[in-house]
């Protein structure tokens, strides 16, 4: 008899497979956007099965917001791409499948075995680890983000026109 | 139960590589991202030492939200002077 959590487990695993597949296949951005955010969704309902419950929140929280600024952006940008070309679409499927399977063998070679029961561990003890052992790494993370946020700000503003203009607009020389 | 990671990254990189649009190869790197997260927390939670998997799991989804920044960034950028966002059209991104 199968319990509670791994049918939990296998349940959003393969929804989250599921909905993968549409996102990838799918020819138009805002569907595949809608489904990544369906994608994102059961991947949190799988961590919440295996106990990482603050994982799977921020995963909902965070796969929400990426998904929107995606159907945002599809709307800006247009929904549809281009027909792919068949033959480039089957090698790069081939190529997926084969990604499986050589890692799929290679991690066959290692015997594990899979217990969720585990050592109750909560926030305070993930906060203590953090900050104890990690601090570094979270600080460069925040760094990261915070550069990335700048520069693509910069990156994104549209081109001023060049040299200094009067009220009515003409441009003046620069002495 | 690590297939269900290894089979995510897979569908990531196949859309990584079939898209024609940024957006769309965003899309891919999204779940690539999602494919590495879970493998190191179901990883984490088989090696007995579940909150270091956990960790890496924020990390790399903190790490997903600067690729999407980042990411868009260029793509309003190449929308600016292509009014398209087709991935041939990054070379020009150069001059």
């Amino acid at each position: 008899m199968i319990d509670n959590s791994t049918f939990v487990y296998w349940f959003c695993s393969g929804g989250a497979i599921f909905f993968g597949f549409l996102a990838a296949y799918s020819r138009n951005t805002r569907r595949g956007a809608i489904c990544l955010w369906a994608c994102s969704l059961f991947v949190g309902g799988l961590f919440l099965s295996i106990g990482a419950e603050l994982l799977g929140v921020i995963q909902w929280i965070v796969g929400t917001l990426i998904s929107l600024v995606f159907i945002f952006y599809s709307a800006l940008f247009g929904v549809w791409e281009k027909k792919k070309n068949m033959i480039q679409f089957t090698i790069v499927s081939a190529l997926g499948v084969g990604f499986v399977f050589s890692i799929w063998v290679g991690l066959s070679q290692i015997s594990y075995i899979f217990d969720f029961s585990g050592t109750k561990k909560g926030l305070i003890d993930l906060g203590k680890i953090l900050v104890q052992n990690h601090l570094l790494p979270l600080e460069l993370l925040a760094l990261t983000l915070f550069i990335a946020i700048v520069g693509s700000g910069v990156v994104s503003r549209p081109d001023r026109a060049s040299g200094p203009k009067s009220i009515r607009g003409e441009e003046q020389e620069v002495e | 139960m690590i297939i269900v990671s290894l089979v995510l990254g897979a569908l990531g990189l196949v859309c990584l590589l079939s898209r024609t649009t940024l957006p769309g190869a965003l899309i891919g790197i999204q779940l690539i991202f999602l494919g590495a997260e879970t493998i190191f927390v179901v990883a984490g939670s088989v090696s007995g030492i579940p909150l270091e998997g956990h960790l890496f799991g924020l990390f790399i989804i903190v790490g997903g939200a600067v690729q999407v920044v980042v990411g868009h960034a260029l793509a309003i950028r190449l929308f600016y002077l292509k009014k398209g966002t087709n991935i041939g059209d990054l070379k020009g991104l150069r001059h």
